[in-house]
């Protein structure tokens, strides 16, 4: 994976039209932005909404400001083609594997020790989707708040606050069900 | 690249290769707002050209007079920045930021009135058609150059720009005409001034609907 100045420096090129950088774009962002898109359907459509966003991606590149990160700018882009496929499909986003290996990212800043005995995955299910999302671009994708702010469109300042209730929730859900077991 | 994501791409290249020519980045939306800001002072100049000034200008208290002009102005070009700044990814104010910039244009359109009511005298409009005319004039070609620019730019909601493009629009549109009409009424402050740019909110929500759905239709094909 590329820097995030690698990264903007690419889309540059792109903006120049040079179809190289937006392959080279397209290798180091796809596989993130599929991770993402899973979040928000099942991996067979992640793929084809993964085409959707560089679509749209390719349609809004005008907008995109040099100096500026571009993965909070694409992860915005992916976040509103996720929407508006949920939307469309008229559901809620699907649960959360407990294979998936993505946990063991969230596991690291919960209670790994915990994380041995209980299903994390179970445990993210019992968060509210902001939360979760809140979760997953921090710990996952390891966007800062205020990149998370711009992905999502609220304040960074509520994205701190859906993060640490987010942890404070995931906690006292995994301790409960260690006190039960 | 894996094969299938190999494939993939192949899939993707053949989309946009017809459509990879180089392209100049939008420039801030702070900038694009001064443009909107050139063009409703043309109009209001020419408006101001055409109905001259208020009659009753060396009457008003100026620090008064000119605070609430300014203020409808600041109003006003801050509606129509967030309105650029909705067409830019992740650059869209929050929702906190937006209902405050949408009260405040509230605000300026129907509770200006009301004060600018206590410190002068009272003195009817000339004619509500002469206003909502200098209003049009000012309101319209900035709502229209407004959306040019939201057009360049990738909106996700494009109901959400037009409203603000278009409260905007009426409230920089109702400076203009506060430099001009003479009506000292709220009621005619309320009614003729703030109805003529909330049309103007509706008009630019309408726009925005008919973009959401020609965008729809065009992902569905």
């Amino acid at each position: 994976m590329k820097s995030d100045d690698d990264l903007a420096a690419l889309m540059r090129r792109y903006q120049e039209g040079d179809q190289d950088a937006f392959r080279e774009i397209y290798v180091n962002t796809s596989p993130g932005i599929e991770r993402y898109l899973r979040r928000w359907s099942d991996s067979a459509r992640a793929g084809d909404l993964t085409q959707e966003v560089f679509l749209q991606v390719h349609r809004a590149r005008r907008t995109y400001r040099a100096g500026l990160p571009l993965l909070p700018w694409m992860f915005a882009i992916a976040r509103h083609v996720a929407i508006q496929h949920v939307r469309s499909q008229g559901r809620r986003l699907p649960e959360v594997q407990s294979d998936d290996s993505s946990i063991v990212a969230i596991a690291g800043s919960a209670e790994a020790n915990l994380l041995a005995r209980h299903d994390l995955g179970a445990a993210m299910q019992q968060l509210s989707d902001e939360h979760r999302e809140a979760l997953w671009l921090t710990d996952v994708e390891g966007f800062n708040s205020s990149e998370i702010a711009r992905i999502t469109g609220v304040s960074a300042g509520t994205i701190r606050v859906r993060i640490h209730r987010a942890r404070q929730k995931l906690k006292n859900i995994l301790n409960d069900a260690a006190a039960q077991s | 690249m894996t094969d299938q994501r190999r494939a993939e791409f192949s899939a993707l290249a053949s989309k946009i290769v017809g459509d990879l020519g180089a392209i100049r980045p939008l420039l801030p939306p702070e900038a694009r707002t001064l443009v909107v800001a050139l063009l409703a002072a043309s109009a209001a100049t020419t408006v101001l050209l055409v109905l001259g000034l208020r009659t009753d200008i060396h009457t008003l208290p100026s620090g008064i007079f000119l605070s609430l002009l300014a203020a409808r102005i600041a109003v006003g070009l801050a509606l129509i920045l967030f309105a650029l700044r909705e067409a830019i990814p992740a650059a869209t104010p929050h929702p906190g930021a937006r209902a405050v910039a949408i009260a405040s244009g509230f605000g300026a359109l129907f509770f200006f009135p009301h004060l600018f009511a206590w410190i002068a005298e009272a003195r009817e409009a000339v004619s509500s058609a002469v206003c909502i005319t200098g209003m049009l004039a000012v309101s319209l070609p900035s709502l229209a150059i407004t959306f040019w620019l939201i057009g360049r730019g990738y909106a996700f909601h494009p109901v959400h720009s037009g409203v603000l493009a278009g409260l905007g629009s009426g409230v920089l549109a109702e400076a203009a005409q506060f430099l001009v009409c003479p009506g000292t009424s709220p009621f005619h402050g309320c009614a003729v001034h703030g109805g003529a740019a909330i049309g103007t909110a509706a008009c630019g929500a309408f726009i925005g609907w008919l973009i959401a759905t020609r965008r729809r239709r065009r992902d569905l094909l």
